[in-house]
């Protein structure tokens, strides 16, 4: 299954202000993505994820983790286990996250 | 006590509990004398960082415990504190740590925009301070030494710096505690910030004082406070007018739903009610504080008959800060009560002039500022009022025209318009509190330079720039050639004021009645008259991922209600979202969440069914050997236990395998989908489900949705010293190899911060293998291994050390 989100990232930026981000990121995502484009393209993976599982579901039970090399993994209590697969990809203003399930 | 070390002396000996910390999922608890240890360890951790006596220090984070760790960890260092609203953003952050000097600041990770200074994370201090040895000697402190500096506005105009000193604030919480005359053993709900005098003095030093208990909540929503309300003891909660009248607004609409909103009208019928009303605040809930700003007297009466009782007050930051209060025994109906005992109060002109120990000496590094606010030694409020023969005080006006929200932020009106003003195309503006019938609204008068500007871009452009909590919620166009002026060309607010309030009554009213529908324009940028009852959100409004979000955010802050993200797929439509907030969407519950199994029934129970049934059919099976016992000797508290997972026999081996002392205070987690598939559930199961659930002490663990329930079921036992099984694998292996973990282990670890308990399970997979029919008789070993304490940790570095460590438990 696929899913696919684009965010553009004034619009990411101005909203970021007044959301409670304890309700849609880990503490961690927001430890490992200190700059914009790469908090906006977690943002883009999880919403991905849910279009991927064709539901949505809360924010927090899905997440992005870097690996030692800095690439990113998707994980889910959603997917029982199966094998997920997240690209990220920014250029300019937008930033894109496609996710396979 | 002359200062606040003088109290915090008091909290070594004391054995009860002072905080609650309540996060959806786990409740954490702190007694008086953890919290002292706690907050001479920040002392310690604070004079590591290089903090010296007199060093300024920040605090820029939400309500919790060790926000009040940090405030005696600060004091107990020799540094000063100040306080910054979590609500602000980084610009007002900064303004405010620049003022004062700040070297330090204590921030949140949940804050995407940080201050770039030496700092630490708030949520990273229970780990810290774990480590950090507490220092041994308790500074002295004079009464006259600063504990705080308070700015009371922070982007632009003039930011002013309360100094306020220890003889000042423990003034003020004897004077105040004297005063309210609260009786023995009150427990307090904290809800608005700490970082205000209001709260910090009342709801915070107050019941420190006294020996009280103080919830804190991790977010800060309807439910939670809901929920709190519900499962606490709490007596009393300090907040705000509007608070107390959004809350009268959804008991009047809730009732009138229910079609019995008449029942409001008759006083007998009154009576009827009000228990029922009172109920949803818990059982024992008594008091609101409230202060801040007028309380409508319609709101006052509301809430007295329906047997709650309003205690308003009156102060001022500068006066650390009440002044005036009623109190539980007597309060008198639109007054904010009489001074406290050991502060002079006089009216000089209507105005309120101030004298006493509460009374701040002075503007940080702002002597003008200073010598203005005094007046002969006296602190001029810049209030006005009159007092009645028995001394009650009637608020008249403010000079200042602050504006307060819901949460209790002040929002001063002439920051506003000075981001207003410096817009293109904007002559000047008015900003004033404007009331509906919710509660003051920050509505901008806009005088325009050219009549066909854009207002509605001018608005989203002033919204970029204001700090989030300053936002103008609505607006109106002046269409005449200039403001109502006094002589010295000063704005008189309350002509303008009036004139709106006037005008609205009649224009703009059938499209503000909307509020919903202006929400969603607002969200979609589109006019109210484009969208329609069967506009779909995703496809014909363009909500993307974001603005659905933000819309989401927006409804619960209006409709005082939680909505789960889900409400809103590619299907909704306006008239679906309305009709669900009419409803108030119910939740589906969890099944196979039974919390009983842990009482001391269930666990006899269980004792009994080991007895006669499972210890003498499982012994038929298998021989058990345990090894590594030694590893939990000493270990308290619950865990979350960890086992590789070859065969349906796992779970009772793992249990014999246990001592008994922990074998009947830990519950099981199962697949939800094991019992409960899509395709349909077998007579079998339906028949070996609920014995499972006793027998095993089992739980359900979904794996495709609704995991958040399990996790605060799982919260709660934790919370109740019960341990928890898991096999993270989530299925039986098919070729004995160790599978790839669950990733909910490592959330699991993450909110509960409990150990984890390594297990690993040899021989079972010959006994009874997946697919076999019957088990074959042989021999089990389980091996223990030492728990394993995380902290900052990812969740998949927690899995797979966690992983690791199962794999590394061997038979040798």
């Amino acid at each position: 299954m696929l899913g696919t989100d684009l965010v553009y990232l004034p619009e990411f930026e101005k909203k970021l202000k007044n959301l409670e981000l304890e309700k849609i990121f880990l503490s961690h995502e927001l430890a490992q993505n200190k700059s914009l484009e790469s908090l906006a393209g977690v943002f883009a993976a999880k919403e991905a994820f849910f279009k991927a599982i064709g539901s949505k579901e809360d924010w927090l039970d899905v997440w992005v983790e870097k690996t030692a090399k800095g690439q990113p993994l998707i994980k889910s209590t959603l997917s029982q286990n199966k094998k997920t697969e997240l690209s990220i990809s920014h250029s300019g203003d937008y930033v894109l996250a496609v996710v396979i399930l | 006590m002359k200062t606040l070390v003088d109290l915090f002396r008091l909290f070594e000996k004391r054995n009860k509990e002072v905080f609650v910390y309540r996060t959806g999922i786990r409740r954490f608890t702190y007694t008086y004398s953890e919290f002292y240890s706690l907050s001479l360890a920040m002392a310690a951790y604070l004079l590591s960082q290089g903090i010296k006596k007199g060093d300024k220090v920040a605090i820029w984070a939400p309500n919790n415990p060790f926000w009040a760790v940090s405030y005696f960890g600060i004091i107990l260092s020799g540094g000063i504190i100040v306080p910054i609203d979590y609500a602000s953003g980084l610009k007002r952050a900064e303004t405010i740590m620049n003022l004062s000097g700040a070297k330090f600041v204590i921030q949140s990770a949940y804050k995407f925009e940080k201050i770039p200074l030496k700092t630490v994370m708030i949520e990273d201090l229970v780990f810290i301070l774990k480590s950090q040895k507490p220092i041994r000697k308790i500074p002295a402190v004079k009464p006259d030494d600063i504990v705080e500096i308070v700015y009371t506005s922070g982007t632009t105009g003039d930011p002013k710096g309360v100094v306020l000193t220890h003889r000042n604030i423990t003034s003020n919480v004897l004077g105040a505690c004297r005063h309210i005359e609260i009786p023995e053993r009150f427990n307090f709900l904290s809800v608005l910030p700490l970082s205000h005098m209001l709260e910090q003095t009342v709801g915070f030093l107050i019941p420190l004082y006294r020996g009280d208990q103080v919830i804190y909540l991790r977010i800060i929503k309807p439910s939670s406070i809901m929920e709190a309300l519900s499962q606490e003891d709490i007596k009393t909660m300090l907040t705000v007018p509007k608070f107390l009248l959004l809350l009268k607004n959804t008991v009047e609409r809730e009732l009138t739903v229910k079609g019995l909103g008449g029942l409001l009208k008759s006083e007998f019928l009154v009576k009827i009610i009000a228990p029922v009303v009172r109920r949803k605040f818990g059982r024992h809930f008594q008091l609101f504080l409230v202060g801040g700003a007028a309380l409508p007297v319609d709101v006052f009466e509301f809430w007295q008959k329906m047997g709650i009782i309003v205690v308003e007050g009156y102060g001022l930051t500068e006066c650390s800060p009440i002044i005036t209060g009623n109190t539980i025994k007597k309060q008198v109906a639109g007054s904010v009560g009489y001074p406290l005992k050991d502060l002079q109060v006089r009216l000089d002109n209507q105005e309120i002039l101030v004298k006493g120990d509460s009374v701040f000496s002075g503007y940080y590094q702002n002597p003008e500022k200073t010598r203005e606010a005094f007046k002969d030694g006296w602190f001029k409020t810049g209030d006005f009022a009159q007092m009645d023969d028995k001394g009650n005080i009637y608020i008249k006006g403010r000079k200042k025209d602050i504006i307060v929200n819901a949460s209790g932020i002040n929002i001063y009106p002439d920051e506003v318009e000075a981001v207003l003003n410096r817009i293109d195309g904007i002559k000047d503006s008015c900003v004033i509190g404007l009331d509906r019938g919710e509660g003051e609204q920050v509505h901008a008068v806009l005088l325009l330079k050219n009549k066909r500007a854009d207002v509605h871009k001018i608005i989203q452009l002033a919204n970029e720039r204001l700090d989030p909590l300053q936002k103008i919620e609505d607006f109106s166009v002046w269409n005449e050639a200039d403001f109502p002026r006094t002589t010295t060309l000063k704005i008189q607010k309350f002509k303008v004021k009036e004139r709106i309030l006037n005008q609205n009554q009649s224009a703009n009213l059938d499209l503000v009645g909307d509020s919903f529908l202006l929400l969603v324009a607002n969200v979609s940028h589109k006019s109210p008259a484009e969208i329609k009852e069967s506009s779909v959100l995703t496809s014909d409004l363009g909500l993307n991922s974001l603005s659905r979000l933000e819309l989401v955010n927006y409804l619960e802050q209006e409709y005082r209600l939680d909505l789960e993200d889900s409400v809103i797929n590619n299907k909704t439509t306006v008239g679906d979202l309305r009709k669900l907030l009419k409803k108030k969407g119910k939740t589906k519950k969890q099944r196979g969440l039974w919390l009983w199994l842990n009482n001391p029934v269930g666990r006899v129970l269980r004792e009994f069914l080991d007895v006669i049934l499972l210890k003498p059919v499982c012994s038929s099976f298998f021989d058990l050997e345990v090894h590594g016992l030694s590893n939990l000797s000493g270990f308290k508290g619950p865990a979350i236990y960890i086992a590789n997972h070859t065969s349906y026999l796992d779970q009772p081996a793992v249990m014999f395998a246990l001592p008994r002392n922990i074998r009947y205070k830990i519950a099981s987690a199962s697949r939800e989908e094991f019992f409960f598939s899509e395709e349909g559930t077998s007579l079998f199961k339906k028949i070996i489900f609920p014995f499972a659930m006793v027998a095993g002490n089992v739980f359900l663990l979904p794996q495709k949705s609704g995991f958040r329930k399990s996790l605060a079921f799982m919260g709660r036992l934790i919370d109740q010293r019960v341990g928890i099984l898991i096999f993270p694998e989530g299925t039986r292996t098919r070729n004995g190899k160790i599978q790839e973990f669950m990733s909910g282990l490592g959330l699991m670890v993450k909110e509960f911060q409990v150990p984890v308990v390594p297990i690993r399970i040899f021989g079972m997979e010959k006994i009874y293998p997946r697919g076999a029919k019957v088990p074959k008789k042989g021999k089990c070993v389980v091996v223990f291994g030492k728990p394993i304490e995380f902290a900052y940790q990812t969740p998949n570095e927690i899995i797979e050390i966690s992983r690791k460590a199962i794999f590394d438990l061997t038979l040798s």
